[in-house]
């Protein structure tokens, strides 16, 4: 960022006026209402957590509520549902939206209405996702409407039901990355922006086809965009909670789920925050994951 | 503009890949539709006959326009007070976020000090703490404050959640104001304060009501510290969770089409700063 | 080797015509400069040439084929581009090696190829770096080296030297000809800057609003400019431009009659664009037969010689002396125009 001349704290203050040394204050006077407020609410209580984690309700210093965690009937199932989600989600996703970004910065007619339409999800909540969705996963619904009517069944599949899990991931999956593809596609077009193109026509004229310069030079340069935006968007992945919760109630229990359920169902906020930290340590160690595997070489983009 | 790499391929000119281009067509259309047909869908469902539910096979174009089911959905009972409940939390986040997050903004944008690299780690990294996380101390703090299920508790962390991106942005629409032109009004005898309010603000609407429109967005989304926050007194979100388990299929399809159509002219307004937003490339 | 045939190209985008209607044919072996200010069409021409442009009208020959449908990798064309565009994410081996690779050259010739090239250019120690890592002389140096190692029959240079300071760019001038001439290729070469298109070019394609207006040696662009743009264009100072009344073999300018070699089509009595250059007008505190009376307005020693600036009647002109020419403001002096230094370069006010 460019910045006004910057303010040279020492000489003013030699100087010595009470006026000069407000003036050093004032980004700081400017800056500290709204750090305050955040790290008051998010930064606070995120450790916040961590102390009714590993506390009991009359705050003794424990490990039992992770001993009833683990312990907890759907905890096993939620972890597996979690990562399964996530493992399915995160490729597809980024698979795609690199290909939609590729197509919206390539100049089709139309350029306009289609990043509209592809974007259009950005501001639509998991829930209204979830939702959407229902009507066309449930056994009356859209899509077994669709299949009978080209008479590819004979009977509606319960996608739904609670024992049907190919059924389960497969809607919540859709709903999922239906709603949140967008985000990953803008991330990686601000991704491609930033590449020069003079350096795609480096590379064409050096002889390299439209596939290799995508795999050589463009996936190559935007390995930093994809490791931010698989960090974002892992983050929030463990996180899914209402496309589950309106698609399928508690027939896929998430990690998410369970929290909300022990916190605002069994008022147990031991039980939820162990949850709670639980998931913000598995996102953590993928954070840690991503930061290690993609990393970029020294000297790439700094001196 | 500059222009992806990849897309050289695509944008060499017609004569040369004529079928490579109607195969990128091709897939720009599937994935349009990929992106439509549950809208379709979803209004479908919302704005068929209430009876018609249970038909089946649905059929896949419009038999009957009714409003019966979105009638059902607005007037059933703890809706509309949770509706009016969202705009409230959705206004008061709005007044919060930039309340703070201008001057913030501010500072960023025309300040050098120390610490400053810092501040925008921070404010980059907001966005990895899982709202799981904060929501269940944050309970237990409101419950201390008697503030539990109330509109100011759920404001006060959605304003916490949208404050980073205030700010960026914020920052962003004041580093486009030339500081030559506050210096201009300041040289010409106003404060500094005075120049902000004269020269910076009127310059910055537009930019700033985006803003504003991205701290609504938000709030107006959120679920999850809706929901532990509340109990009494949800927000709209909050109240179909809540209804989700006991409520007809019909209520549920006529709350996902009055959550989604909103996304559509949200979007149109927000597109120009879409990459500010939620973009990693430009630092 | 490659001769480059332009045939009536036409180029537009929307609101703009780039290039209208341009041919030009660039001889095998030949250092072709494309000048002009910006936004006259030479970077487009450039770009038409390198296949990232198609020309709405027109063709493009190498060697007598046809290119103009074939892709940039296709042309065998190498490119230097004002930016450099070297891959940030490649070593400065692998980027000089990137075009070697994507022909499936074996990696034994790749590697003794990218170190020919690399001593070549002097960049041997540098291999082993990122290009951030590298100051804007040394980027400029691998763009060169990954452009060469392709030898390829035509290399292309997009305003190369433009991002260098001052003194490094006079160095590379000079170092980038001679290893353009030892490597015995195509040269076309856009640049705006009209001492870079003398010194380094065989012939040099002056160009304005899309279209090429002289092509021709340095030396003839400079003394025999086309037109009144040109003449302006080239040289510091630029060639003086007066308007003065068509004669019989003389024009008369102000009042008083200068003798010309040709008339160039021009009718008497017709109003015409004189040039002259600065260093070609004798000046003298002595009035002589033949000689222009002019009056000292500005004062400029410029080490090697000095700078006149003139007032001949209402017509301003400068002129260039000897810095012993003892003169100060509001001085009388007299203007002796050198034998065939003349030129007749147009219809006053019309182009």
């Amino acid at each position: 960022m460019t910045a006004a001349a910057p303010p040279h704290v020492g000489r003013r203050s030699i100087r010595g006026g009470g006026k000069a040394r407000l003036r050093a204050l004032t980004p700081y006077l400017l800056m500290a209402p709204a750090l305050l407020f955040i790290a008051y609410f998010l930064f606070w209580p995120a450790l916040g957590a961590f102390g009714v984690a590993f506390q009991t309700a009359s705050g003794q210093w424990t490990l039992a509520n992770f001993q009833s965690l683990v312990r907890d009937t759907d905890f096993g199932l939620s972890v597996r549902n979690t990562f399964l989600l996530l493992a399915i989600i995160i490729p597809v996703e980024f698979a795609v939206a690199l290909g939609m970004a590729v197509l919206a910065q390539s100049r089709l007619r139309g350029r306009g209405f289609f990043l509209y339409v592809w974007s259009f999800p950005l501001a639509i909540s998991d829930l209204a996702a979830g939702l959407v969705w229902l009507s066309i996963f449930t056994s009356h619904g859209y899509l077994n409407s669709a299949l009978q009517s080209l008479h590819l069944i004979q009977h509606p599949i319960g996608f739904l039901n609670y024992d049907n899990l190919p059924g389960l991931v497969l809607a919540v999956v859709a709903a999922e990355t239906w709603r949140s593809i967008s985000l990953v596609m803008v991330v990686i077009m601000s991704g491609i922006q930033a590449i020069p193109a003079d350096l795609g026509e480096a590379a064409e004229i050096l002889g390299a086809g439209a596939w290799r310069r995508f795999t050589k030079v463009t996936v190559p340069l935007l390995k930093p965009t994809l490791q931010v935006g698989l960090m974002l968007r892992t983050t929030t992945a463990f996180q899914v909670f209402a496309v589950v919760l309106a698609l399928t109630g508690s027939g896929l229990p998430v990690l998410a789920t369970r929290t909300e359920t022990w916190a605002y169902g069994a008022r147990n906020y031991q039980m939820a925050a162990a949850y709670a930290v639980l998931l913000l340590l598995l996102s953590s160690l993928a954070t840690m994951a991503y930061l290690t595997t993609l990393r970029t070489p020294r000297g790439v983009f700094q001196r | 503009m500059s222009t992806a790499v990849a897309t050289r391929a695509a944008a060499v000119p017609g004569r040369r890949v004529e079928p490579g281009r109607l195969l990128l067509y091709g897939c720009a259309v599937l994935v349009t539709l990929f992106m439509l047909t549950p809208v379709y869908l979803i209004a479908l469902a919302a704005f068929s006959p209430p009876q018609a539910i249970f038909d089946y096979p649905h059929p896949l174009v419009p038999v009957g326009l009714s409003l019966e089911n979105i009638q059902f959905f607005l007037t059933y009972q703890g809706i509309g007070p949770a509706l009016l409940r969202s705009l409230a939390v959705g206004a008061l986040t709005v007044v919060i976020s930039l309340a703070l997050g201008c001057p913030a903004g501010y500072a960023l944008a025309r300040y050098w000090f120390s610490g400053k690299d810092l501040a925008q780690l921070m404010l980059v990294n907001v966005r990895a703490i899982p709202m799981v996380i904060i929501s269940i101390p944050l309970l237990v703090t409101f419950l201390e404050w008697n503030l539990y299920d109330t509109v100011a508790s759920v404001a006060l962390v959605h304003a916490a959640i949208t404050l980073p991106l205030t700010i960026l942005i914020s920052a962003s629409v004041f580093l486009r104001v030339p500081s030559e032109l506050e210096e201009a009004a300041m040289s010409l005898g106003t404060s500094r304060v005075g120049a902000v309010l004269r020269v910076v603000l009127p310059n910055s609407v537009p930019g700033l009501a985006t803003a504003a429109l991205f701290a609504f967005v938000t709030s107006w989304n959120e679920v999850f510290v809706a929901v532990i926050l509340t109990l009494r007194g949800p927000t709209l979100p909050a109240a179909l969770v809540q209804q989700l388990a006991a409520s007809p299929l019909a209520f549920r399809f006529a709350g996902g089409l009055c959550l989604t159509i909103p996304a559509f002219v949200f979007i149109f307004f927000m597109r120009p700063y879409l990459f500010n937003a939620f973009g990693v490339g430009g630092k | 080797m490659a001769e480059i045939r332009i045939e009536r190209i036409t180029k537009r985008y929307p609101g703009t015509l780039a290039l209208n209607d341009v041919s030009l044919t660039i001889h095998d072996r030949e250092f072709m400069v494309l000048l002009g200010p910006s936004g006259c069409g030479k970077t487009t021409l450039l770009r038409l040439i390198a296949g990232f442009e198609q020309p709405d009208a027109g063709a493009i020959l190498l060697d007598g084929r046809d290119v103009t449908d074939v892709p940039p990798g296709k042309r065998g064309l190498a490119m230097v581009f004002q930016s450099y565009a070297l891959f940030p994410h490649l070593k400065v081996a692998d980027n000089i090696a990137f075009g070697l690779r994507m022909h499936h050259v074996s990696g034994a010739d790749v590697g003794r190829r990218v170190g020919a090239a690399a001593e070549l250019m002097q960049i041997t120690r540098l291999l082993d770096r990122y290009p951030m890592q590298l100051s804007g002389g040394q980027r400029q140096r691998v763009a060169v080296a990954r452009a060469l190692v392709m030898e390829p029959a035509v290399i292309l240079m997009d305003e190369p030297l433009s991002n260098l300071d001052a003194l490094l760019r006079l160095q590379m001038r000079a170092e980038l000809k001679r290893l353009l001439l030892e490597a015995r290729t195509t040269t076309v070469y856009v640049t705006h800057d009209q001492i870079e298109a003398l010194s380094m070019g065989d012939r040099t394609a002056v160009m304005r609003d899309g279209s090429i207006l002289q092509v021709d040696t340095p030396t003839a662009v400079y003394d025999h400019p086309s037109d009144v743009f040109v003449a302006q264009f080239i040289g510091t100072p630029p060639m003086n431009v007066l308007t003065g009344r068509m004669g019989e073999r003389q024009v008369e300018i102000e009042g008083h009659v200068v003798a010309v070699d040709t008339q160039d089509g021009f009718r008497s009595g017709e109003e015409v664009a004189v040039g002259v250059r600065a260093e070609r007008i004798e000046v003298s505190h002595e009035a002589g037969d033949g000689a222009l009376p002019a009056e000292v307005g500005v004062v400029e020693p410029l080490g090697s010689h000095l700078l006149l600036t003139l007032a001949l009647g209402a017509q301003s002109l400068k002129v260039a002396t000897r810095t012993d020419f003892a003169v100060k403001p509001h001085d009388q002096v007299w203007l002796r125009p050198e034998q065939g230094s003349i030129r007749l370069l147009g219809r006053a006010n019309g182009d």
